[in-house]
Protein backbone atom coordinates (compact mmCIF):
# COMPACT_ATOMS: atom_id res chain seq x y z
CA UNK A 1 0.00 0.00 0.00
CA UNK A 2 1.12 3.80 -1.12
CA UNK A 3 2.31 5.78 1.90
CA UNK A 4 3.54 8.70 2.80
CA UNK A 5 5.63 10.60 5.51
CA UNK A 6 7.54 13.73 6.56
CA UNK A 7 10.81 13.46 7.49
CA UNK A 8 14.16 15.82 8.54
CA UNK A 9 16.90 15.53 5.68
CA UNK A 10 20.44 14.34 7.11
CA UNK A 11 21.56 17.74 7.45
CA UNK A 12 18.10 18.42 9.48
CA UNK A 13 18.25 21.53 7.61
CA UNK A 14 15.58 21.58 5.45
CA UNK A 15 12.64 18.04 5.45
CA UNK A 16 11.53 16.07 2.61
CA UNK A 17 7.89 14.01 2.15
CA UNK A 18 8.54 10.38 1.11
CA UNK A 19 6.29 8.67 -1.01
CA UNK A 20 6.51 4.71 -1.49
CA UNK A 21 4.83 3.09 -4.38
CA UNK A 22 4.96 -0.77 -5.19
CA UNK A 23 5.36 -0.94 -8.86
CA UNK A 24 2.82 -3.01 -10.69
CA UNK A 25 2.44 -4.89 -13.53
CA UNK A 26 0.06 -3.12 -15.20
CA UNK A 27 2.87 -0.16 -14.70
CA UNK A 28 5.41 -2.31 -16.47
CA UNK A 29 5.62 -2.30 -20.77
CA UNK A 30 5.87 -5.48 -22.98
CA UNK A 31 9.53 -5.64 -23.31
CA UNK A 32 10.42 -7.19 -20.12
CA UNK A 33 8.67 -5.57 -17.46
CA UNK A 34 10.66 -2.38 -16.80
CA UNK A 35 8.32 0.62 -15.74
CA UNK A 36 6.70 2.40 -18.32
CA UNK A 37 7.77 6.04 -18.79
CA UNK A 38 4.44 7.64 -18.43
CA UNK A 39 4.58 6.15 -15.01
CA UNK A 40 7.60 8.62 -13.57
CA UNK A 41 4.87 11.92 -14.16
CA UNK A 42 1.58 9.80 -12.69
CA UNK A 43 3.27 9.13 -9.40
CA UNK A 44 3.91 12.34 -8.98
CA UNK A 45 0.61 13.34 -9.14
CA UNK A 46 0.52 10.01 -6.91
CA UNK A 47 2.89 11.60 -4.32
CA UNK A 48 1.53 15.03 -4.31
CA UNK A 49 -1.85 13.81 -3.74
CA UNK A 50 -1.16 11.35 -1.03
CA UNK A 51 0.99 14.62 0.77
CA UNK A 52 -2.44 16.76 0.15
CA UNK A 53 -4.01 13.57 1.51
CA UNK A 54 -2.40 12.78 4.85
CA UNK A 55 -1.64 16.68 5.72
CA UNK A 56 -3.23 18.31 8.60
CA UNK A 57 -4.75 21.10 6.19
CA UNK A 58 -6.79 18.89 3.24
CA UNK A 59 -10.19 18.92 4.84
CA UNK A 60 -9.40 22.79 4.81
CA UNK A 61 -8.25 22.54 1.27
CA UNK A 62 -10.76 20.33 -0.55
CA UNK A 63 -13.58 22.84 0.27
CA UNK A 64 -12.09 25.31 -1.16
CA UNK A 65 -12.97 26.54 -4.37
CA UNK A 66 -9.81 26.76 -6.11
CA UNK A 67 -8.50 24.33 -8.68
CA UNK A 68 -4.71 23.40 -8.53
CA UNK A 69 -3.77 23.37 -12.15
CA UNK A 70 0.43 21.77 -13.39
CA UNK A 71 1.57 24.29 -14.85
CA UNK A 72 4.83 21.94 -16.21
CA UNK A 73 6.56 18.78 -15.55
CA UNK A 74 9.43 16.89 -16.05
CA UNK A 75 11.13 13.58 -15.97
CA UNK A 76 14.27 12.60 -16.47
CA UNK A 77 15.32 8.86 -16.27
CA UNK A 78 18.31 7.84 -14.98
CA UNK A 79 17.36 4.29 -14.43
CA UNK A 80 15.14 1.10 -14.67
CA UNK A 81 12.41 -0.21 -11.93
CA UNK A 82 10.71 -3.30 -11.96
CA UNK A 83 7.15 -5.06 -11.50
CA UNK A 84 7.72 -5.34 -7.50
CA UNK A 85 10.24 -2.92 -6.97
CA UNK A 86 9.25 -0.29 -4.52
CA UNK A 87 10.01 3.47 -5.82
CA UNK A 88 10.44 5.78 -3.69
CA UNK A 89 9.73 9.45 -3.77
CA UNK A 90 11.26 12.07 -2.39
CA UNK A 91 9.48 15.58 -2.60
CA UNK A 92 10.88 19.29 -1.66
CA UNK A 93 9.35 22.09 -3.10
CA UNK A 94 11.22 25.57 -4.25
CA UNK A 95 10.65 29.15 -5.81
CA UNK A 96 7.33 29.38 -3.31
CA UNK A 97 5.62 32.55 -4.92
CA UNK A 98 1.84 34.21 -3.59
CA UNK A 99 0.45 32.14 -7.20
CA UNK A 100 2.86 29.44 -7.41
CA UNK A 101 5.28 26.62 -6.78
CA UNK A 102 7.91 24.45 -7.31
CA UNK A 103 7.37 20.44 -6.52
CA UNK A 104 10.92 18.66 -6.70
CA UNK A 105 10.90 14.83 -6.58
CA UNK A 106 14.20 12.36 -6.54
CA UNK A 107 12.97 8.70 -7.73
CA UNK A 108 15.06 6.08 -6.00
CA UNK A 109 15.06 2.24 -5.80
CA UNK A 110 13.96 1.68 -1.88
CA UNK A 111 16.03 -1.46 -1.96
CA UNK A 112 19.55 -0.24 -3.67
CA UNK A 113 19.11 2.84 -2.85
CA UNK A 114 20.05 4.23 -6.71
CA UNK A 115 18.78 7.52 -7.83
CA UNK A 116 16.16 6.02 -10.56
CA UNK A 117 15.07 9.10 -11.94
CA UNK A 118 14.62 13.44 -11.03
CA UNK A 119 11.93 15.76 -11.87
CA UNK A 120 10.09 18.91 -11.28
CA UNK A 121 6.70 20.37 -11.73
CA UNK A 122 5.32 23.59 -11.26
CA UNK A 123 1.61 24.47 -9.99
CA UNK A 124 -0.46 27.34 -9.84
CA UNK A 125 -4.13 28.02 -8.72
CA UNK A 126 -7.31 29.01 -10.09
CA UNK A 127 -10.60 29.87 -8.91
CA UNK A 128 -12.97 27.32 -10.28
CA UNK A 129 -15.61 29.89 -11.08
CA UNK A 130 -14.06 31.85 -12.96
CA UNK A 131 -11.43 30.13 -14.08
CA UNK A 132 -8.97 33.06 -13.60
CA UNK A 133 -5.30 32.58 -11.58
CA UNK A 134 -5.24 33.34 -7.91
CA UNK A 135 -3.34 33.06 -4.93
CA UNK A 136 -2.02 30.16 -3.83
CA UNK A 137 -4.59 29.04 -0.24
CA UNK A 138 -2.58 29.80 2.63
CA UNK A 139 -2.82 26.24 4.09
CA UNK A 140 -0.66 25.15 1.32
CA UNK A 141 1.83 27.99 1.49
CA UNK A 142 2.75 26.05 5.06
CA UNK A 143 2.57 22.93 3.36
CA UNK A 144 4.89 23.83 0.71
CA UNK A 145 7.30 25.78 2.85
CA UNK A 146 7.52 22.79 5.52
CA UNK A 147 9.73 20.81 2.86
CA UNK A 148 11.39 23.71 1.07
CA UNK A 149 14.53 24.00 -0.20
CA UNK A 150 16.79 26.88 1.68
CA UNK A 151 18.36 28.93 -1.53
CA UNK A 152 21.88 28.82 -1.87
CA UNK B 1 6.58 57.39 -3.67
CA UNK B 2 7.40 59.00 -7.17
CA UNK B 3 7.67 57.13 -10.35
CA UNK B 4 11.17 56.44 -10.46
CA UNK B 5 11.30 54.58 -6.99
CA UNK B 6 8.39 52.65 -7.94
CA UNK B 7 10.30 51.86 -11.58
CA UNK B 8 12.87 50.41 -9.89
CA UNK B 9 11.03 48.36 -7.00
CA UNK B 10 9.05 46.77 -9.80
CA UNK B 11 12.17 46.12 -11.84
CA UNK B 12 14.44 44.77 -8.94
CA UNK B 13 11.41 42.83 -7.89
CA UNK B 14 10.95 40.89 -10.99
CA UNK B 15 14.95 40.21 -11.91
CA UNK B 16 15.38 38.51 -8.07
CA UNK B 17 12.00 36.34 -8.62
CA UNK B 18 12.19 35.08 -12.07
CA UNK B 19 16.09 35.52 -12.41
CA UNK B 20 16.46 38.14 -15.32
CA UNK B 21 19.41 40.45 -15.07
CA UNK B 22 18.04 43.95 -14.38
CA UNK B 23 20.04 45.65 -17.21
CA UNK B 24 18.02 43.92 -19.42
CA UNK B 25 14.47 45.43 -18.19
CA UNK B 26 13.21 48.65 -18.96
CA UNK B 27 10.09 50.53 -19.11
CA UNK B 28 9.09 49.73 -22.30
CA UNK B 29 9.82 46.10 -21.37
CA UNK B 30 6.58 43.64 -22.39
CA UNK B 31 5.95 40.93 -19.79
CA UNK B 32 5.64 38.43 -22.51
CA UNK B 33 7.54 39.20 -25.19
CA UNK B 34 10.22 40.93 -23.86
CA UNK B 35 10.61 39.39 -20.66
CA UNK B 36 9.87 35.96 -21.45
CA UNK B 37 7.05 35.96 -18.40
CA UNK B 38 3.64 33.71 -18.92
CA UNK B 39 0.88 34.21 -17.68
CA UNK B 40 1.49 32.61 -13.93
CA UNK B 41 5.00 34.30 -13.87
CA UNK B 42 2.41 37.83 -14.33
CA UNK B 43 0.11 36.39 -11.85
CA UNK B 44 2.99 35.81 -9.05
CA UNK B 45 4.33 39.29 -9.45
CA UNK B 46 1.19 41.36 -9.48
CA UNK B 47 0.77 39.23 -6.13
CA UNK B 48 4.20 40.59 -5.16
CA UNK B 49 3.74 44.15 -6.06
CA UNK B 50 0.40 43.86 -3.96
CA UNK B 51 2.25 42.82 -0.77
CA UNK B 52 5.56 45.15 -1.32
CA UNK B 53 3.19 48.08 -2.09
CA UNK B 54 0.07 47.33 -0.18
CA UNK B 55 -2.04 48.16 -2.93
CA UNK B 56 -5.39 46.02 -4.01
CA UNK B 57 -4.46 45.00 -8.07
CA UNK B 58 -6.29 42.08 -8.35
CA UNK B 59 -9.98 42.83 -8.13
CA UNK B 60 -13.10 40.12 -7.65
CA UNK B 61 -13.28 38.35 -10.62
CA UNK B 62 -16.70 40.64 -12.00
CA UNK B 63 -14.51 43.62 -12.09
CA UNK B 64 -10.95 41.83 -12.88
CA UNK B 65 -9.34 45.16 -14.77
CA UNK B 66 -6.94 44.16 -17.67
CA UNK B 67 -3.06 43.69 -16.34
CA UNK B 68 -0.78 45.76 -17.83
CA UNK B 69 1.02 44.19 -20.50
CA UNK B 70 4.57 46.26 -19.83
CA UNK B 71 6.71 47.71 -16.61
CA UNK B 72 5.61 51.10 -17.45
CA UNK B 73 1.83 50.49 -17.14
CA UNK B 74 2.49 48.44 -14.22
CA UNK B 75 4.33 51.39 -12.93
CA UNK B 76 1.32 53.98 -14.11
CA UNK B 77 -1.16 51.52 -12.30
CA UNK B 78 0.65 51.38 -9.29
CA UNK B 79 1.11 54.61 -8.85
CA UNK B 80 -2.44 55.20 -9.25
CA UNK B 81 -3.50 52.97 -7.03
CA UNK B 82 -0.30 54.73 -4.45
CA UNK B 83 -2.41 58.16 -5.19
CA UNK B 84 -5.82 56.69 -4.62
CA UNK B 85 -5.08 55.65 -1.08
CA UNK B 86 -3.70 59.06 -0.08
Amino acid sequence: MDFVELIKTKDAATKKFLFKHVILLNETNAMGGVAYFANFVKWQGMAREMILRQSPYFKELIIQPIDMITHSCSVKFLGHLYFGDIVRIEVQTKNILPASFVLIFHYYNNETDNLVGTGEQRVTFSERSSGQLCRMPEALVHLAKEVEIPEK
Amino acid sequence: MDDKNIYLEVVGLIATNFKLEEKKICSHSHFKNDLGLDSVDIMDSICLIEERFKVKILLPDTQRQEIPETVEGLVLLIKKKLDIKK
